[in-house]
Order: structure tokens, then C-alpha cells, then sequence
């Protein structure tokens, strides 16, 4: 990668940079909502490791956690706060700009 | 997946994971076209069709209904789109134009003529169209809106 790229990658958001936390970032990106089984699955993960990455995103400020009962049954739906959006549009306009520069 | 991400892996990752959760809007988006394309010769035949394709039509608008209500329900617990959730609203554009378009229709099916001539049936033909323009216009803004 070239001087600038590396310059650029500084600006990537490091909380968001990470495999797990970038799968949930991008499929609440684009669902707008989503259950916690169907973010699971869409993502491949254990539901003890998507819990651990939700409440990192949750302390962060970027992800909103809404629980609610159908019927009996409890179900915990996820979305991106404002702050979440922002910062996963910037994460994505910093990636272009490194794929872009590359030689 | 890897630890550490290149620029490239974490692009193509967005997009792999996008097109996985936009699943159910997308098919959602699918539907509301075949919806569409079928409520053409769904209204033609109940309007013009001899009886055997209006029986034919019902039961087909019956199995269709059924399990679009199953499929939406399903889908409605597990991921909300904000373009499905729009055109879903009961009072929302898509909804109201639909139903108008029907009764209006429903109501040229029982002004029409026993024995309707070509003007009859060109009128038919072109309500029949209009009936489908809401569930077209909804499909678009499903399917526009993948990223």
C-alpha cells in the first residue's frame, strides 16, 4: 500500500474494523432492524460471541438494543443509533478511498 | 474469517453480508412483482374469462394470499426494512391506491355489458393494468434500494 493508503488507514474506525463487529455493522446497515437469531445467522457467530460484540457496539454508542415480548416469547431487536450509521457510512467512505488509491 | 481485514476483504465482506440481510426485503421486493404481473390475468379473468378461469382465479388468489401472509409474518419477526415497512403502512400511499384501483375495478366488472364490445374491453384491460401499478411501484422501491 502506498504512503497515502497508510496515512488513510489511520482513519479507519477501529471499533468497527474488526470482522465480527463489521458483519453486524454492515447487515444493520442494510436490514435497518433486525432480530437477534436472524443477525446470528446472517453473520455465522455463536449467540455468546454476537452478545459480547452487540454490548461493545451498544457502549460505543452505535448500536440501539430494543427488547420486547410477542406473546410469551422475548425478542431482541437491533438497530444502528444515528451516531452507528455515521460512523459505519465513514468507515465505508475511508475503505473506498484506500481501495481507490491502491496501486 | 480473518483478524485482520485488508481494505478489499472488508469491502467485499460489506457486500456479502448486505445482500444476506437485504434477503428478506429483497424477496419481499419479488413478491410484490409477481403479485403485480398475476393481478393482470387474475382481473381478466374474473372480468371477462368464462367461468372455469374465474374458479381457477380464486383459488389461485387464495393460495397466493395465504402464503404471502405466511411468508410476510415469518419475515416481519426476523429483519424490518424501512422501504417494506412504508409500503406495508395500512394508510400509506401503496395500500390506498391499491384498494382504490380494486374498487374501481370490482365496479367496472359490474357495469360492464354481458356481451362488452372492444371499448368495454379495452377498458377492462387497462383497469386491470392500473390495479398492478401500486405493487410495481412498491416492488421498485424494495429492489432499488439494494446497496
Amino acid at each position: 500500500m502506498s504512503g497515502n493508503g497508510s496515512h488513510l488507514r489511520h482513519q479507519l474506525d477501529d471499533l468497527i474494523h474488526a470482522p465480527v463487529r463489521l458483519s453486524i455493522m454492515a447487515a444493520l446497515a442494510a436490514a435497518d432492524k433486525a432480530e437477534f437469531r436472524f443477525l446470528r445467522d446472517t453473520i455465522e457467530v455463536s449467540d455468546s460471541l454476537l452478545s459480547k460484540h452487540i454490548i461493545t457496539l451498544e457502549e460505543a454508542g452505535y448500536v440501539e438494543v430494543e427488547k420486547v415480548f410477542v406473546g410469551k416469547r422475548p425478542r431482541t431487536w437491533l438497530s444502528l443509533t444515528d451516531v452507528g450509521r455515521r460512523a459505519f457510512q465513514d468507515y465505508v467512505s475511508v475503505l473506498k478511498r484506500l481501495t481507490e488509491g491502491s496501486p | 474469517m480473518r483478524e485482520h481485514l485488508t481494505p478489499e476483504d472488508a469491502l467485499r465482506h460489506i457486500g456479502d453480508v448486505e445482500r444476506r440481510a437485504r434477503r428478506p426485503a429483497r424477496t419481499t421486493g419479488l413478491i410484490l412483482l409477481v403479485m403485480g404481473v398475476a393481478n393482470i390475468p387474475y382481473w381478466l379473468a374474473m372480468s371477462l374469462g368464462p367461468d372455469w378461469s374465474k374458479y381457477a382465479a380464486m383459488i389461485s388468489w387464495f393460495i397466493m394470499t395465504t402464503f404471502i401472509l405466511v411468508l410476510g409474518h415469518r419475515w416481519s419477526q426476523q429483519a424490518q426494512d424501512r422501504e417494506v415497512t412504508w409500503i406495508n403502512r395500512p394508510t400509506g400511499p401503496v395500500t390506498a391506491t391499491t384498494l382504490v384501483m380494486t374498487a374501481v375495478m370490482v365496479v367496472g366488472t359490474f357495469l360492464m355489458p354481458e356481451h362488452p364490445g372492444a371499448g368495454w374491453i379495452t377498458l377492462i384491460v387497462a383497469l386491470a393494468v392500473c390495479t398492478s401499478l401500486p405493487m410495481f411501484y412498491g416492488a421498485w422501491r424494495i429492489l432499488r434500494a439494494e446497496r
